[in-house]
């Protein structure tokens, strides 16, 4: 039961359905919006890295929303770079550069959208991680939930129960595939992939040989849909 | 899940709760008490019973300060950094129990037979500065006396023998009335008017028969013979906003939650008041634990709800066992249980203790809680908890203090409630005032007192030969109030109007003596911990501020970081995830609007006119 309505983001109309979130409406209108912590895989959005922040016009009033998270109820217009809009982003990534010094992703933004007069920050040397939650995320749905955000505050970071190999964890590479600034480290060859300082055997598929993820993953899936453990890649099943 | 072949070392205090998530913080509260820590083998084992990730456990357990991974053994020994404690010199008791135990904060003797901790607040904050050691309390102390005391523990004396022969030290946490004896200044007394203390001075405040000698629950047989609509409709009439800070009309709340068809709906009573220095929930609730169970019975009419939840902080033992042991009573006299007063209604009211820090009281926090999930705030634009709430049900959420006033409205008409306070706030609202006031305690006075009435009447102002300097409102996110603001009428409108908020509750007076700029890095230092640590704004813009606040206090203040405080302060607000994150810069960008001679000194001359900072001693010594 969609209702059609129509906004305009940066001066450009654009359809879309009600209760549907900013970010995905200016995205498919061509319109980009900076972000870090959002990811089509994963459902819902943490929302935790601010920097698709916009500015709102809607019934009188004027704010700073988060796209991601936003849905247009009503008519509204939307502007994404704004003064305020790109000052706040500005701040949003020189803390982000500050607690991430290691992370090229975030340098990188940083240069395009950033304000080089905002300087003098303490920083997390040795950091890359940004704290997004994004990899817990995808480890809660597309892995084996384990690792999750510990600690609170400014010591907030992921980690797996007690510092130690976490034994849910299936090798499945989620977790650094959708890290937006590749602060998981992992290895691997072709017999073996490490990560979260587990050691993971690779799988191939019987019938073609195509690697099929780790055989942890293999068994870890068969389970969850309640079916045979069979080394199969999807397209010789 | 069940637990399988393998028999768990921990199982007794996993079965004491039902395999469900929601009973997560629960299970590891009691390993905490048990143990001394949440031992990783109990984290594996209740992760097995209730069949969630262990990862998810270990999340909460590193999260909440009242858990610990690490064993806490011996005497515990906690230092409170409450905000009184802090101006009165917790600085120099910490170093002193440091020195005395040879263990920094955080640490456990080498024998195990000490571990030192601190906590914001013991709830003592008119005697402080306190030290809490096992279950005992000392207060009043000097770095001196709390070296003695340590002493005697160490050399094994008895505890009891201790206690009774320290001044100012008590067996538990000792408790307030609601009428000080401050016989210089009647007014703390007279000024009061008590419609949610009411219960205060009782001899047994968890007596059904004394609650219902002064007129309790003959709000909820009032209500009994109301519809849910002229229940919710007699809230509206009284006025009554909630009283935890935001003041939202607790009608509108009533009403939201009664339009919702999805069943069960649920009603919390909010008692994790987690800010230092604000100490108005616990007092209520120990003091007039039947006021908030009729309060919520009433709620409960109003929305058709047969389970209530009152959410109490760890730290509130006391108030735990008076509500429980009301409760019992309650459930005893057949005001609640199957048949609330026989009517047919159900209702069943239980306890869960708040892991206790600032973020828990916020309401997404709250209710992911209690649902055994990380107190994060959570994003939300256009769910609210009165559709979306607990385990995703209708939920009203009422700060203790307001539902402790709703008896009255019902006893006394919502006519008489409004012809008390002002035209935007009306009733009445509990503060405990605290810091430098001359008088100190919890008190409750109607709206439209001014701030100025409270402080100097009733508060007797500050100690002679000192002067006034500021008023903290609330908690650590909270607006400072300069002196030329005092004249204002206490109502949610009428602060708002000189830009501060009402906070919850918290009134501490600071004089000459206190530093405005170390205050402001006392609260950010307060919430670096206590945030919920999720976006980037709160958890790296309180980094940064901290970091420039230290560097201040230190005498190392460079030119442009007030400007960069404020234009931190002005992002964090604009941008942060939730109410708490958007007024985390509150204690800086007030404070700096109100005494920004007092800032400009620290960073210009690298001067403290209070003393507090170290400025002078480092820039003497040359430091830029």
């Amino acid at each position: 039961m969609s209702e059609e309505l129509t906004i305009t983001i940066d001066g450009k109309p654009c359809t879309c359905e009600r209760g549907e979130y900013l970010y995905d409406i200016a995205k498919r209108n061509g319109i980009f919006i900076p972000t870090m912590c959002r990811n089509d895989e994963i459902p819902e959005h943490r929302a935790s890295c601010r920097l698709c922040i916009v500015e709102i016009s809607e019934g009188g009033r004027t704010r700073i929303v988060t796209s991601c998270v936003y849905p247009v109820l009503r008519e509204c217009e939307v502007r994404t770079s704004t003064e305020r809009v790109k000052n706040d982003r500005a701040m949003l990534l020189a803390l982000l550069h500050a607690r991430a010094p290691q992370s090229d992703a975030i340098a990188q933004m940083n240069d395009a959208l950033g304000d080089p007069s905002i300087e003098g920050f303490v920083t997390v040397d040795g950091e890359k991680c940004i704290a997004c939650g994004l990899c817990v995320q995808a480890c809660d749905t597309l892995g084996a939930s384990a690792i999750s955000m510990i600690n609170n505050g400014t010591e907030k970071q992921v980690a797996p129960p007690f510092d130690m190999a976490p034994k849910p964890c299936i090798g499945c590479l989620n977790c650094a595939r959708v890290c937006p600034v590749d602060a998981i480290p992992y290895e691997e060859d072709e017999y073996v992939r490490s990560i979260w300082n587990r050691n993971f055997t690779i799988a191939y598929c019987e019938s073609c040989g195509k690697a099929i993820g780790t055989a942890a993953e293999v068994v870890h899936r068969a389970h969850e849909n309640g079916e045979d453990v069979r080394f199969l890649c999807d397209d010789c099943k | 899940m069940t637990p399988d072949t393998k028999e768990s070392r921990y199982k007794e205090y996993l079965e004491a709760y039902p395999p469900e998530q929601r009973y997560a913080l629960p299970v590891l509260l009691d390993l905490q008490d048990a143990f001394g820590y949440v031992p990783a083998q109990a984290t594996e084992d209740l992760a097995d019973y209730l069949g969630c990730p262990a990862a998810d456990l270990y999340a909460i357990t590193t999260f909440l300060k009242v858990l610990s991974t690490k064993k806490q053994s011996g005497h515990v020994v906690t230092v409170c950094s409450g905000t009184t404690c802090h101006l009165r010199g917790k600085s120099q008791i910490r170093r002193a129990a440091e020195a005395a135990l040879g263990i920094k904060l955080g640490e456990t003797s080498q024998d195990g037979s000490f571990t030192l901790r601190e906590e914001k607040c013991l709830g003592t904050c008119a005697f402080g500065p306190s030290m809490k050691i096992d279950d005992a309390y000392f207060t009043a102390l000097t770095p001196e006396g709390a070296t003695r005391v340590l002493e005697r523990y160490e050399d094994g004396e008895d505890p009891e023998d201790i206690i009774a022969s320290t001044p100012g030290a008590y067996g538990e946490r000792p408790l307030y009335k609601a009428r000080e004896h401050f016989d210089a200044h009647a007014a703390f007394n007279t000024m009061q008017q008590r419609v949610v203390l009411a219960g205060l001075d009782a001899k047994d405040p968890v007596s059904v028969e004394e609650y219902r000698a002064h007129g309790g629950y003959e709000g909820l047989c009032r209500a009994l013979s109301m519809t849910p609509e002229a229940i919710v409709a007699e809230v509206e009439q009284s006025g009554i906003r909630g009283k935890g800070g935001a003041g939202f009309p607790t009608g509108t709340k009533w009403r939201n939650c009664l339009n919702e068809p999805a069943e069960p709906k649920y009603l919390i009573c909010n008692g994790t008041e987690g800010d230092p220095g604000v100490y108005v929930d616990g007092p209520i609730m120990e003091g007039c634990p039947h006021a908030i169970i009729e309060g919520m019975a009433i709620g409960a009419l109003a929305i058709g709800a047969e389970e209530g939840f009152l959410y109490v902080r760890s730290g509130y033992g006391k108030a735990r066992e008076r509500l429980q042991a009301a409760i019992d009573a309650a459930l005893e006299a057949g005001i609640l249980g199957d048949s609330v007063m026989g009517s047919g209604h159900k209702l069943y009211l239980r306890i869960v203790r708040s892991g206790g820090q600032y973020i828990c009281g916020e309401t997404t926090a709250l209710m992911s809680s209690m649902a055994g999930k990380l107190p994060e705030a959570r994003a939300s634009y256009t769910v609210h908890s009165t559709q979306h709430g607990l385990f995703d049900q209708p939920t009203i959420l009422n700060n203790a203090e307001t539902l402790a006033a709703i008896p009255w409205i019902f006893r006394e008409g919502a006519a008489a409630f409004r012809a008390i306070g002002t035209t935007g706030s009306t009733g009445t609202k509990v503060f405990f005032l605290t810091g430098r006031a001359a008088n100190q305690g919890i008190l409750e006075i109607p709206f439209g007192t001014t701030l100025r009435q409270l402080v100097f009447d009733m508060g007797g102002g500050v100690a002679r030969g000192h002067s006034f300097k500021a008023l903290l409102p609330g908690g650590p996110s909270d607006s400072v109030i300069p002196e030329k603001l005092l004249d204002t009428p206490i109502g949610f409108d009428e602060l708002a109007q000189q830009g501060v908020q009402m906070g919850s509750g918290g009134m501490v007076v600071l004089d000459e003596r206190d530093c405005m700029v170390e205050m402001a890095r006392y609260h950010i230092d307060f919430l670096c911990a206590q945030s919920c640590g999720k976006c980037t704004p709160c958890r790296e813009g309180l980094r940064q501020m901290s970091a420039i606040l230290k560097r201040i206090c230190d005498g190392q203040g460079r030119a442009g970081d007030l400007e960069m405080l404020e234009r931190l302060g002005d992002v964090m607000t604009d941008t942060a995830l939730c109410a708490l994150g958007q007024s985390a810069a509150n204690p800086v960008l007030s404070s700096m609007r109100s005494f920004r001679d007092e800032w400009e000194e620290h960073v210009r001359d690298h001067h403290c006119r209070a003393g507090v900072c170290r400025c002078d001693a480092l820039s003497e010594g040359g430091a830029a």
